[in-house]
């Protein structure tokens, strides 16, 4: 299988792991607090 | 290998082939693991579309009040959310939720992108996926032991068991757990692999029997229609595998954190 | 002495009370401090008005011991009204009603203030866009709080708004 030719591997692994860290990274810095955020600021604007 | 001119499929399997775009050479170094391939190509654009268009351009303009398009964030986290906290719960559950929200939205996003015809599966690719599913097991089991010690391996013994039958069950419960690190990734990439292949393979048999004559060509259309179903199903099989990666890391997670 | 006595009789408590507008506890005392000024006025004219000359040589004809008539006489002639020195007691006064003055003073500031914000807040609810023009990031300008209310969070790994479902729903969709 085309898949599994080893001389793939570490570039594979490279940009794979790449892309889930940087991804993390900004999910969990800022994409998801922004979501966290506007819940709060419309649990707040509803208990004014 | 390098056959970028000729855009007919000659086999199921080349649809997966990795293919050099961009390669570096250095006389000291083996800079092969940096070369832009097929795989990088489509790891940048799984990567454009999560953070440019689910992110940078859904942002409902930072307004409060939601919008129909800003309903699939919303649903997403909710979502996730959800399961995160059903499955591994306690206090430790939102320590987790960011960690499990990226590996649903890079499955969901790359899978999808996956069935665009002519476009390239990276979740199809084992060593890839597999080595992130082990990493995934590794960490838990990690978390495991360096949170409860050595009481850790009273995770391979099910509560209420005979003791004669204990040293049976801590071999088979350890089997499973070492083969949760593969199963995890196997499950994902077996199932988009099979998918692709499918498809590929009844359309290339679906394509030579219409263009046999005209009347196999309108009856053609009923093996089509088939086909169309089968196209609905993979969609999805790549939203569920998603889901299914999820809820299984959370719950491997828990696992880890709580011991049953 | 008779210049407060002629205050106090110049003095109209309707139009007083009235024209203060004022209501609620200080009001009532107000009232209560008028009617004892009121009794305290009705017992001085009570008083005034009762003789104060006492006719020994009636009582001495009459009694047969005249020496106990003659000893309340002494003592009624020997006896004299006790002036109070109210002067004392008119400097607490006057420092009182200086205190009262800074002290109103003050309320009266506090209470333009007040106004001020809400004619402020008043301004702001009228000027102010409907909901759905309004944006995360000028709500978090004018209440620091959230953000760092969602900092903690974040940090905390809370990423679960309390009170949130039960108010706008959940959209969860498996």
């Amino acid at each position: 299988m085309p898949q599994l030719v080893p001389f793939y591997f570490l570039n594979q692994l490279t940009y794979g792991f790449l892309l889930i860290t940087v991804l993390l990274v900004l999910f969990s810095q800022f994409f998801l607090p922004r979501i966290l955020r506007l819940y709060v600021s419309r649990l707040f604007i509803s208990k004014l | 290998m390098l056959n970028l001119l000729n855009t007919y499929i000659n086999s199921p399997l080349d649809q997966f082939e990795i293919r050099v775009f961009l390669g570096f050479v250095s006389p000291f170094f083996d800079l092969s693991c940096l070369s832009f391939t097929t795989f990088s190509l489509y790891a940048l654009i799984v990567f454009i579309v999560i953070v440019g268009g689910l992110n940078l351009l859904t942002t409902n303009n930072d307004k409060i009040v939601g919008s129909r398009w800003y309903v699939s964030q919303e649903a997403m986290y909710d979502t996730i959310l959800n399961m995160v906290k059903g499955q591994i719960g306690g206090k430790y559950w939102g320590y987790y939720f960011p960690l499990v929200y990226t590996f649903f939205i890079f499955i969901f996003t790359a899978n999808l992108i996956s069935m665009i015809p002519y476009s390239f599966a990276l979740s199809a690719h084992l060593v890839f996926v597999v080595s992130l599913s082990t990493i995934i097991w590794l960490g838990a089991t990690i978390t495991g032991l360096y949170k409860h010690g050595l009481i850790f391996f009273s995770l391979f013994v099910p509560t209420g068991t005979p003791l004669a039958l204990v040293p049976l069950l801590v071999l088979i419960e350890l089997l499973s757990y070492f083969a949760r690190a593969i199963s995890l990734g196997l499950r994902l990439s077996a199932n988009i692999i099979a998918g692709h292949l499918l498809l590929l393979i009844l359309g290339g048999l679906v394509l030579s029997l219409m263009s046999v004559s005209y009347i196999y060509f309108i009856f053609g259309f009923i093996p089509l229609a088939a086909i169309l179903a089968i196209l609905c199903l993979e969609f999805a099989i790549a939203v569920i595998q998603s889901y299914v990666w999820s809820i299984l890391t959370s719950s491997y997670l828990k696992d880890a954190l709580y011991l049953h | 002495m008779s210049i407060a006595k002629s205050a106090a009789n110049k003095l109209d408590w309707a139009s007083v009370i009235s024209s203060l507008k004022l209501t609620g506890k200080t009001a009532t005392q107000l009232t209560s401090f008028k009617k004892r000024n009121d009794e305290a006025r009705r017992k001085l004219l009570e008083l005034q008005a009762q003789p104060t000359a006492v006719d020994f040589s009636y009582y001495r004809s009459v009694l047969k011991n005249s020496e106990v008539v003659d000893k309340i006489e002494s003592f009624y002639k020997s006896y004299k009204p006790v002036t109070v020195d109210v002067k004392k007691q008119l400097s607490t006064i006057e420092a009182f009603e200086s205190q009262a003055l800074e002290n109103a003073k003050e309320t009266e500031k506090f209470v333009a203030q007040e106004l001020k914000d809400l004619s402020d807040t008043l301004k702001n609810i009228e000027s102010a866009r409907p909901f759905d023009q309004l944006t995360v990031e000028e709500l978090a300008k004018a209440r620091p709080d959230i953000d760092a209310k969602v900092e903690e969070m974040v940090k905390k790994g809370r990423w679960e708004v309390p009170g949130y479902k039960e108010k706008f729903g959940d959209l969860t969709v498996m």
